[in-house]
């Protein structure tokens, strides 16, 4: 048959491509090589990797004024809004559930998003610490930067204890998937082991002087370190030590009211609180209350340490609209009215106090204080909106009349906040306090000079001065002191507990001293247990 | 590919009659005067059947080795002119053995063709070669091209539906043009990995994107591989069951030209009522007498004149007009004492849809002689939306080839092109529902409309609540198109070494590229413009190459099949974007018109298969059968200690109607039985997975200094591995009455264990989510088609086919603790669970249990609300409401049960076909929750009318209030009062058609009216605008039918012509 000849070249041929192809190089066809991302496997040693990891630890910081789910509800609202100083007609917020005792670790994406912001925050550290110490750098420069991270993650780490109690600690990347879930650490452990001694180190580590430019100098470590301290000096860190192997925030148990706390390890955090605060004393000086909205003035003044914002695209501050009163069409996009102090806030200020007063429509002249009550309506210049009082010091006026976005810095700490945390140490030391600083902050507010301090006066000055600069919640709950709203005064301080804020239907109980673990978290970590009184709780599913 | 016995041999013979006639005179034109002048001898003849000595019309005659031919005429006649007496003449028609003789010195030559009984069986094609249907011991089925394309479909989808049992086509985008539709064999597999059906596309394996661009009309045949013994071949990509395609191919001796074209209006069939500009007064009016229990009124968004202060009906012209007192059935009084009423009258739903117009049009040439034969294929649609600006349009061009070389070695060539491309823009049918209905599309430009003149109207025009912009705004200021092109072809060496042996090798390609083109504008300079231009590319080849041996020796018939292969994926990606434009004239075909700083976006993939596989077939006369496969696959994406995996399959046959005890029956004609056992594999997770990830950000410092920073971006898991599913089938196919009744009835079993699980890791210590191999889902059901023919006869047939697919499907393991996990937790998504003990697709939320009585306000109190508040079930008694703590499993989205009902009439010229569809035991999640429970923050749908006030105290809708004022509120959650039953029937289709066969100059010519979608029946309380699909943006993988205001699917009327040359 003609087959014959044919099949025996042709049969060869196959055989011999096919033999070759199954033999050219398997191992590498089917090896995997990332190319667009580097990986934990990839070489880091290189000089170039050195800036790159430190920078990367600060990328979370410009979510403080991130989204919470929903039109208008920005975190920086979701901070406010449990202080009973807070209101808002907008409903997206459902500031309503605050009211109402409704809160739940649920509640649109207000924990969820900062819980996962401020991990990220320590997770970014901790990549940036495991791999730096491998980088060639010199000794000085890899200090600097380790410095940075660890003051970084020290402040991720603050915000979270102050949130919600004890915190899952993490100080290393995650190797293994299966690892993932961990339960609590106590709120003392993270202070002692993690906060304190990554401030500490930093403060020895990063450049001196102010910060120009939002990088982590002494100055934003001893500011941080001192509020640290004067925070350990309170609670909930002094109650926990009571009884460290205590469940605190399972129970939530909590029951001291006293402050100043009168034990050894108080009075010892007071005294490193104010050799900071003394430090850095003078170094600054308060300007005006214009300052605080001129992005001009950005790391500048009493600026000390501030996230860094640009009006340039996906840079921005996103607190601008929320702060804005609700739907009156004075700004080219929508105005969300969610970030508003309460009227009864408002009216706690005296009537001289200059940073509550607000200028008449009619002549149009802007204020120079915190508040505003008109605008111009943005279609029509000759049409003028007006509405009650609404915070002006994040009134961005570039911004707000035109559809860039706000390139206003967020001031965590700034000189009159140092101020009146040296007056609150010096008066909780019982050391004359009325000239340590408080005076100056209320100087500036036109204010008569105090001749000597109560913790009502700082409690109050501070809740005038750092208005809605989210500093009231961890206020209330370090000193275990709640505002009573008066007219034209600040007419008392309670117990947080047993407090009931003017437009809330229920009193505070110690479950308030906390919030709830997000219900992302509590889904995904199996060994995590929520805070006492809120939902969801942990619940462990079956299966095979 | 399969070929019957055309039923109607006379009709159909008939046309070709014709056809074959004209292709003769137009072959005489085309050949020139060389042929002519070759036609030295005339030969006539006539050629009977074999079956019944009847003259057997439509039969080609060629002239081998040459195109010269003719048919015979309807008594079977035919004249031939030929070259000289060694010519050859080629006798050849579907369904009868062909037949070769020599002409020598005849000039008459009648001859009769005898039915061809292997032509009669069904072969079906399986990986890797065709078999006859009645030796697969696995479950396939076969869609033929009558089926395919017997009413104008856009998608192989639209094809598919309901023809085959076990195969579920999900329409995602319901009626948005262009959507792709979803595909699920047997149920849905894994949970986060793909559970999408493989396509081979003439044996390109993973044909990318072949639901939403093959034209339907370039496909001959399509096989459904469903069982283990048929999947396993293809190995770790078979789990989710395959889809073999076989394209159009060219036929010996006969030059075939098709022209379809159709015409389609579409026009909508159901409603989503919004209120009317009257009910929005009347809604306002009692919102602001019912708000008051929770405080203090906020006056300033209270614009009854006397009653609010600020602004009322008489500061705002732009919206309202004076009227005398009584003038509007309401008293709307502004604040300066006089009446008013509203301007406009918008329904939003009426200006924003309108019917659709769309055209499609297929020519199909096809021919050729012994050695090469070849089909080309040029189909374009033009589909229109029934929202303004959508639209899908699609160009494919096919062209194959079969070369012979010589007698042992032939080359085949497989070449298909789409471009469609369809509107981006999408997220539009939301702004339909929540547009005040109070306000124009734009205001008139006179001056009584002030700062509003010639103006776009938005929500902030009557500034109480969420500032929507129209949809004729809306689609004013943007536009977008996503473009996909896509080439797929290859080249096949065929090569038949021995009777026995033969091999193939074959290199293809699959290339596809999506662009995507978008524009959003400064709508009025409120916004600053943007506009990105991307484009995504994968290149996918392969190589395979395999051995097929057939021997018969005695009874004992072997056959086996072994081959290795490669593949390779690529992909990349970039986009650029840009802003602030300074007019929206640019749009998005100048980016660098943009002025602020554009942003540039890229990544890439790979992946890379190497894989083994053999096959061997066994039957012992023709009774006892017996398959086995096995398929070893080598894969980049998982871990070192992981890349191989090994996936086998048996497959047993009885044919129980060839033992002699059965063979003398005259009811049952055919029966068999057979059982599957495998095991088959899943790797669609993306590349890279197992790596942990650093990623790069850029961070702002002080002076708009930007810096490059590094952070965790995932979490590997280097010890990553196969999913795998385990099979078992046991099928019966029955034929009665000389196969005039034929069922096939099948019970599976699926389970899926080492799942690839997304798991969620917890945010506190690491960067997103992780694959895992965590977790098991189980799949049973049965599957039945039955076919009859309850007619036939000459003039009159009547066919039927009824599908019934049953599944269920159960989530056995789950994550490392078990635990629920839960998808989009937040209001106005539908939210879902997987649960162990429940299905894939749950929905998940409270039981809504109405609105709180004005006795109940006490028990409102206990949980901070009051009367008219909506009232949910605190299951745990903990006196609070909360999603997770209190919610339940309150649906299913894929039904117990479906499957269509099919029905096919010929009567003379005339043939209609009549396709019933039918969905049971399913959940429809209608998240309209936005227009209801947040009145006056958004427009309203009028079920509010139905709310509850203090004297109408029932209902499940919350009081009229508008949310936000003196505290009230309003209380969203996935509930029990979203979810809806989802059942339905529905006139899927139905067509006409009658055919000409008598028209001098063609063929044959088919004219037909059909119409989609002719009817819905659904359980009477259902909403939305069809029971089926999701809106786009909540189009999720494996969760269906959520309605946050979905595209409506339109009832289509079509008219078209098939016409073949």
């Amino acid at each position: 048959m003609k087959y014959i000849k044919e099949n025996i070249v042709m049969r060869s041929i196959m055989f011999l491509v096919v033999f070759f192809i199954a033999l050219s190089g398997c191992e590498d066809f089917l090896k995997e090589v990332p190319t667009n991302q580097l990986t934990a496997e990839a070489d880091l040693t290189a000089r170039e990797y050195g800036e790159p990891l430190a920078v990367g630890a600060y990328r979370m910081l410009a979510e403080w004024t991130g989204d919470a789910r929903d039109w208008g509800n920005r975190l920086p609202n979701t901070l406010e809004f449990p202080t009973g100083g807070a209101y808002t007609g907008e409903p997206h917020a459902l500031f309503d559930k605050y009211q109402t005792n409704q809160v739940t670790g649920n509640l649109l994406d207000n924990f969820n998003n900062q819980w996962r912001n401020w991990y990220r925050g320590v997770q970014d550290a901790n990549l940036a610490l495991s791999l730096l110490p491998e980088v060639d750098l010199s000794e000085a420069l890899l200090a600097q930067y380790t410095g940075e991270v660890r003051a970084l993650r020290a402040f991720y780490y603050f915000c979270i204890v102050r949130y919600w109690g004890d915190a899952v600690m993490i100080t290393e990347p995650l190797e293994d998937v299966t690892d993932a879930e961990l339960p609590r650490t106590s709120l003392k452990t993270i202070y002692d082991e993690v906060i304190i001694p990554d401030l500490e180190y930093a403060l020895g580590a990063v450049p001196t002087g102010t910060s120009g430019n939002g990088r982590v100098t002494q100055d934003v470590v001893q500011a941080i370190l001192a509020d640290v301290y004067l925070t350990v000096s309170g609670y909930p860190y002094q109650e926990v030590e009571t009884n460290p192997q205590k469940d605190w925030c399972g129970e939530g148990s909590w029951s001291m009211q006293e402050y100043p706390v009168n034990s050894t390890s108080a009075t010892a955090f007071l005294q490193k609180s104010k050799a900071l605060l003394d430090a850095l004393y003078g170094k600054y000086s308060l300007g005006t209350y214009d300052d605080l909205h001129d992005p001009a003035m950005n790391n500048k003044g009493e600026a000390i340490f501030q996230i860094q914002y640009s009006s340039e695209g996906g840079f921005e501050n996103d607190i601008l609209q929320p702060s804005l009163p609700l739907l009156t069409k004075i700004s080219k996009s929508d105005e969300n009215g969610s970030f508003t102090v309460a009227q009864h806030y408002y009216d706690s200020y005296a009537a001289n106090d200059l940073r509550a007063v607000v200028t008449d429509p009619i002549e149009k002249v802007y204020p120079s204080g915190m508040f505003f009550t008109w605008d111009t309506n943005i279609d029509d210049v000759s049409d003028t909106v007006t509405f009650p009082p609404h915070l002006y010091k994040y009134y961005d006026a570039a911004a707000v009349k035109s559809v860039n976005g706000s390139g206003l810095n967020w001031s965590h700490y700034r000189y009159a906040d140092i101020l009146l945390m040296r007056t609150e140490v010096y008066w909780a030391l019982g050391e004359s306090a009325a000239d340590k600083g408080i005076n100056e902050v209320r100087e500036r507010a036109g204010l008569a000079p105090l001749g000597s301090v109560t913790l009502k006066d700082i409690i109050s000055e501070r809740a005038w001065e750092l208005v809605f600069e989210n500093k009231m919640l961890w206020d209330q709950r370090r000193t275990r002191r709640c505002i009573v709203y008066g007219d034209k005064e600040i007419s008392g301080i309670q117990n947080f507990i047993g407090h009931q804020p003017q437009i809330f239907n229920f009193a505070f109980t110690p479950q308030h001293l906390l919030s709830p673990i997000p219900g992302r978290e509590m889904i995904n970590n199996g060994k995590i247990q929520q805070n006492f009184g809120y939902l969801p709780v942990q619940s462990i599913g079956g299966g095979e | 590919m399969k070929f019957k016995l055309p039923k109607k041999k006379l009709g159909i013979s008939k046309y070709a009659f014709f056809g074959n006639l004209l292709l003769g005179i137009g072959f005489s034109i085309l050949l020139t005067g060389n042929v002519m002048a070759q036609q030295n001898i005339t030969v006539t003849g006539r050629v009977i059947s074999g079956e019944d000595q009847t003259g057997l019309p439509g039969v080609n005659v060629i002239v081998k080795g040459t195109t010269q031919g003719t048919v015979t005429d309807v008594e079977g006649n035919y004249t031939i002119g030929v070259p000289d007496e060694t010519a050859i003449l080629v006798f050849s028609s579907v369904g009868f053995s062909t037949q070769e003789i020599a002409v020598g010195g005849q000039t008459v030559i009648d001859i009769v063709l005898n039915p061809d009984l292997t032509s009669l069986e069904e072969i079906v094609v399986v990986g890797y070669g065709t078999m006859r249907k009645s030796d697969v011991t696995g479950s396939v089925a076969s869609v033929t091209p009558e089926e395919l394309v017997d009413r104008p479909v856009v998608n192989l989808g639209q094809a598919l539906q309901n023809k085959v049992s076990g195969v579920q086509v999900i329409k995602q985008g319901a009626g948005y043009p262009g959507s792709n539709p979803l595909i699920r064999i047997r149920g849905t597999n894994s949970i986060n990995s793909d559970s999408d059906p493989l396509f081979v596309v003439d044996g390109i394996v993973g044909v990318s994107n072949a639901l939403r661009n093959i034209n339907p009309q370039d496909i001959l045949t399509i096989d459904i591989l469903k069982d283990a013994s048929a999947t396993a071949i293809y190995g770790t990509r078979g789990a989710n069951g395959v889809i073999m395609i076989t394209t159009k191919r060219g036929d010996v001796g006969k030059v075939n030209v098709n022209y379809n074209g159709s015409m389609t209006v579409g026009t909508m069939q159901r409603h989503n009522y919004t209120v009317t500009a009257d009910q929005f007064f009347y809604l306002y009016e009692q919102a602001f007498i019912n708000t008051p229990k929770y405080g203090n009124l906020d006056l300033s968004k209270d614009f009854r004149g006397g009653k609010g202060t600020g602004l009322s009906w008489s500061e705002m012209p732009h919206l309202f007009e004076q009227v005398p007192q009584g003038g509007y059935f309401m008293d709307l009084i502004g604040n300066d004492g006089n009446y008013y009423k509203p301007r406009f009258y918008s329904n939003w739903e009426e200006i924003a849809f309108d019917n659709s117009f769309s055209h499609d049009h297929y020519l199909d040439v096809s021919g050729g002689s012994e050695t090469a034969k070849y089909s080309l294929g040029l189909g374009h649609t033009d589909q229109e939306g029934l929202l303004m600006q959508s639209y899908y349009q699609r160009t494919n061009a096919r062209f194959t080839t079969d070369i012979e070389l010589n007698k042992w070695l032939g080359v085949s060539a497989n070449m298909l092109y789409s471009r469609a491309k369809n509107t981006r823009g999408d997220d539009q049918l939301r702004t339909v529902s929540e547009t005040w209905p109070i306000l124009p599309i734009k205001y008139p430009d006179e001056p009584e409309y002030g700062l509003y003149a010639g103006k776009w109207s938005t929500g902030r025009d009557f500034p109480v609540g969420e500032n929507w912009r129209n949809i004729v705004y809306t689609t004013d200021q943007r536009d977008g198109y996503y473009l996909n092109t896509q080439f797929t072809g290859g080249l096949v060496l065929n090569a038949q070494i021995t009777q026995d042996l033969s091999f193939k090798s074959n290199l293809s390609i699959d290339n596809r590229s999506e662009d995507s083109r978008w524009f959003n504008g400064d709508f009025q300079g409120t916004r600053t413009s943007d506009a990105r231009g991307s484009n995504a590319r994968w290149f996918y080849w392969q190589n395979e190459n395999y051995f097929n041996y057939n021997k018969m020796v005695g009874d004992h018939s072997f056959s086996g099949m072994i081959g290795l292969s490669w593949s390779e994926t690529i992909y990349d990606w970039v986009e650029a974007r840009a802003y602030n434009f300074p007019s929206n004239f640019y749009s998005y075909n100048n980016l660098s018109a943009g002025t602020n700083t554009p942003q540039v976006y890229s990544s890439n993939q790979r992946s890379a298969l190497n894989s083994y596989f053999a096959r061997v077939n066994y039957a012992y006369k023709d009774k006892y059968l017996f398959t086995a496969t096995g398929r070893m696959d080598g894969s980049s994406k998982f871990g070192p200690n992981n890349k191989y995996a090994f996936f086998p399959s048996v497959g047993f046959g009885w044919r129980m109607s060839n033992e002699d005890f059965m063979s003398g029956s005259s009811v049952v004609s055919n029966l068999k039985l057979r059982g599957s056992v495998g095991q088959t594999g899943n790797q669609e997770i993306g590349s890279f997975v197992t790596q942990r990830y650093i990623n790069t950000t850029s961070v702002m410092f002080g002076g708009g200094n930007k810096l490059s920073g590094f952070y965790p971006g995932s979490t590997g898991n280097p010890n990553l591995k196969w999913e795998t599913t385990n099979m078992w089938d046991i099928g019966i196919d029955l034929g009665l009455f000389n196969n005039r009744v034929n069922i096939i009835a099948d019970y599976y079993h699926k389970r899926t264990d080492d799942m690839l699980f997304n798991l969620p890791l917890p945010e506190s210590t690491a960067p997103g989510s992780a694959f895992v191999n965590f977790g098991a889902v189980e799949n049973t059901g049965i599957e039945l088609e039955l076919a009859t023919t309850n007619i036939q006869k000459d003039n009159f047939s009547w066919d039927t086919r009824f599908t019934l697919s049953a599944n269920k499907n159960e989530i056995k393991k789950l994550g490392p603790t078990g635990g629920d996990v839960y998808v989009d937790t937040g209001a106005g998504n539908a939210t879902s669970v997987y649960r162990i003990g429940e299905p894939i697709g749950s929905f998940f939320g409270l039981n809504r249990m109405g609105v709180y009585s004005t006795e109940e306000a006490a028990l409102a109190a206990r949980y901070g609300r009051v009367p008219g508040d909506l009232k949910f079930e605190d299951v745990n008694q903990d006196g609070k409401i909360e999603l997770i703590s209190d919610g339940d499993v309150i649906g299913h989205s894929y039904p117990d049960y479906y499957g269509g009902f099919i029905n096919t009439f010929r009567y003379k010229n005339f043939d209609a076909n009549i396709i019933i569809q039918y969905v049971g035991g399913v959940d429809k999640a209608i998240v309209h929750e936005s227009a209801e429970d947040r009145q006056f923050v958004s427009g309203m749908v009028n079920r509010v009318l139905d709310a509850w006030r203090p004297d109408h105290q029932e209902g499940t809708i919350v009081a009229q209030v508008r949310a936000g004022n003196a505290g009230a509120r309003y209380d969203s959650f996935t509930d029990t009062h979203e979810i809806y039953n989802g059942a339905f029937i529905r006139g899927q289709a139905a067509s006409l058609g009658y055919t000409f066969s008598d028209i001098v100059g063609i063929n044959s010519l088919r004219v037909f009216f059909s119409t989609e979608n002719f009817f819905l029946i659904t359980a009477i309380e259902l909403e939305g605008y069809d029971p089926e699909g999701s809106s786009l943006d909540k189009a999720r993988t494996n969760i269906q039918n959520i309605d946050k205001y979905q595209y409506p699917n339109p009832t289509n009327f079509s008219l078209g012509v098939n016409v073949n040359f």
